[in-house]
């Protein structure tokens, strides 16, 4: 565990040197991620000069959800998205030989092995917003409440994490990834929509095979809803599984990698 | 003349083939943008709809806003083109000295692969409308005619432009910038919501309106979609393309400028 620590350590200090060369581009990329962050809380609301209630929430309790998914999004764009990226291009070029014959997991360096430094400064900003949500949250905030949405974000996160990873892994068998990676950004607009528009069968598939209604839904509901056990046990046991299922796959794929070239 | 005709018409269409020899990603991406776009607003507006009880939301029906919701995206990305990439790219690893012997200039060759996309889009659009209408009906809301149907295209072409221009401006800063990619993101959710791809503009306040019939974004998507459907009038027409023409004028002015005094800078080696 400590040394996953020191390691975590080494790559933030090479990431944050790393994006101090290139200081135009990350001035650019802050100015990308306000702007998104804007543009989410500008739409919904807009939505609400339409109506009072939108999947059982008001627009209070629709700002806690939208801080949320903004700070999963920052998590996301801060750990994973570089790492991510660059993951197919590894396994189609063989590069995954350097990183199968370091002490470590493998995925774990892979994943978590460049730091987006720019987005750091993001994660801070989307921390903001969401401090700024639960002020305006006119309801009783208990301890409680923020620990479980605390946890459920984490959760939401890894489970964001994991349905990544298996869109990758199919890289292993068919040498290019592009065609999964647009199914999975096409369907991580169904994060940024509160779960409880989705109704019928539809609900069903997205808060299980296809989760990513759980992923920020989820952890609001844990501050918002009475039901804050159900959500947190859902939200845990669909993590587990998918973690389980990215391991073991992962496992599966390594043992078709044909290293250089292929 | 006709040499440097028949040079661009060979990149359209070696485009075209480039484009589709990656089938099952081209497919992905038109099938996939469609069903996440359109399954995002039916049960977001069916919520709203129901919750209200209402028929219309401004002047929507719910079939009217999911047949605007369809060609939202299909307008928006026939607009876009290939969007984004290939000129900083180019600056950036300096492979534009091979546009040196090239027997036409870098932005008409690269304009040229841009409609390949953008020909492509359309049809994907045309037949995603047609589909629309064989299969559910068009909504009584709209009043399509052929005469708008050419104020559609006509802007669309603008459209392609007046995108191709603000674009390459952006990335020809990667003459003096290491990587440039986020800019072009920044347009890109800048028309997402201000375009009218996430939420129509006539649901906006007022003066948010009255605002962005000056901006350039909404002649990305919601100008060419309301056309298309009718909802706008022939002023609304007349006063839109002067609009795009103004924009179009200015970013081929600042495009000629960032690119002049850019060049001065291009080593030939990559930066």
């Amino acid at each position: 565990m400590m040394r996953y620590l020191r390691l975590s350590a080494y790559f933030l200090r090479f990431s944050f040197s790393k994006a101090m060369e290139f200081r135009v581009d990350f001035f650019f990329r802050i100015v990308m991620d306000i702007l998104f962050y804007g543009i989410n809380i500008g739409f919904y609301q807009i939505i609400f000069l339409h109506t009072s209630v939108l999947g059982g929430w008001n627009e209070q309790e629709m700002m806690i959800f939208v801080a949320g998914f903004l700070l999963l999004d920052a998590l996301s764009m801060t750990l994973l998205s570089n790492n991510v990226w660059m993951m197919p291009i590894f396994i189609n070029r063989g590069d995954l030989d350097y990183y199968l014959v370091r002490p470590v997991s493998s995925l774990f360096f892979l994943s978590f092995r460049d730091f987006a430094a720019n987005s750091f400064v993001n994660l801070l900003m989307a921390s903001a917003i969401l401090v700024w949500a639960i002020a305006g949250y006119s309801s009783p905030v208990t301890p409680l409440g923020v620990i479980l949405f605390v946890a459920g974000l984490c959760l939401g996160f890894a489970l964001r994490y994991f349905v990544r990873i298996l869109t990758i892994i199919p890289v292993f068998w068919w040498h290019s990834g592009r065609g999964l990676e647009l199914v999975f950004w096409h369907m991580t607009r169904f994060i940024e929509r509160p779960d409880g528009i989705y109704t019928g069968i539809t609900r069903v598939i997205l808060t299980t095979i296809l989760p990513f209604a759980l992923m920020a839904s989820f952890p609001a509901r844990m501050l918002i809803d009475s039901l804050k056990w159900e959500s947190l046990l859902h939200l845990a046991v669909v993590t587990l599984i998918f973690g389980f299922a990215t391991r073991f796959f992962w496992h599966v794929g390594l043992r078709a990698y044909s290293s250089a070239s292929s | 003349m006709r040499e440097r005709i028949r040079f661009l018409f060979s990149v359209f269409t070696m485009e075209l083939r480039r484009i589709l020899s990656y089938r099952v990603d081209f497919w992905i991406q038109f099938l996939g943008s469609i069903a996440a776009q359109l399954g995002v607003a039916y049960f977001l507006w069916r919520a709203i709809f129901d919750q209200r009880d209402i028929e219309r939301i401004g002047e929507f029906s719910f079939p009217g806003l999911m047949l605007y919701y369809l060609l939202a995206p299909l307008i928006g990305r026939t607009i876009r083109g290939a969007e984004m990439g290939s000129i900083s790219e180019e600056i950036y690893e300096g492979t534009l000295t091979r546009y040196l012997i090239y027997p036409v200039s870098f932005f008409r060759y690269k304009f040229a692969s841009h409609l390949a996309y953008t020909s492509l889009f359309l049809a994907q659009a045309g037949a995603a409308m047609l589909l629309f209408g064989i299969f559910f009906g068009f909504p009584d809301d709209f009043v399509f005619s052929p005469t708008s149907l050419f104020v559609a295209i006509v802007s669309c072409v603008l459209a392609t432009y007046l995108y191709f221009a603000l674009i390459a401006s952006i990335e020809s800063v990667a003459f003096w910038a290491d990587n440039v990619w986020s800019l072009v993101v920044i347009v890109r959710f800048a028309t997402g919501l201000f375009g009218g791809a996430m939420i129509p503009l006539s649901l906006f306040p007022s003066w948010a309106q009255e605002l962005l019939v000056f901006m350039p974004f909404a002649y990305f998507i919601s100008f060419p979609v309301r056309t298309v459907l009718g909802l706008n009038a022939p002023e609304a027409w007349i006063r839109g393309l002067l609009v795009l023409i103004g924009w179009s004028c200015a970013a081929t002015l600042v495009l000629g400028v960032v690119w002049n005094r850019g060049k001065y800078r291009y080593t030939g080696v990559g930066i």
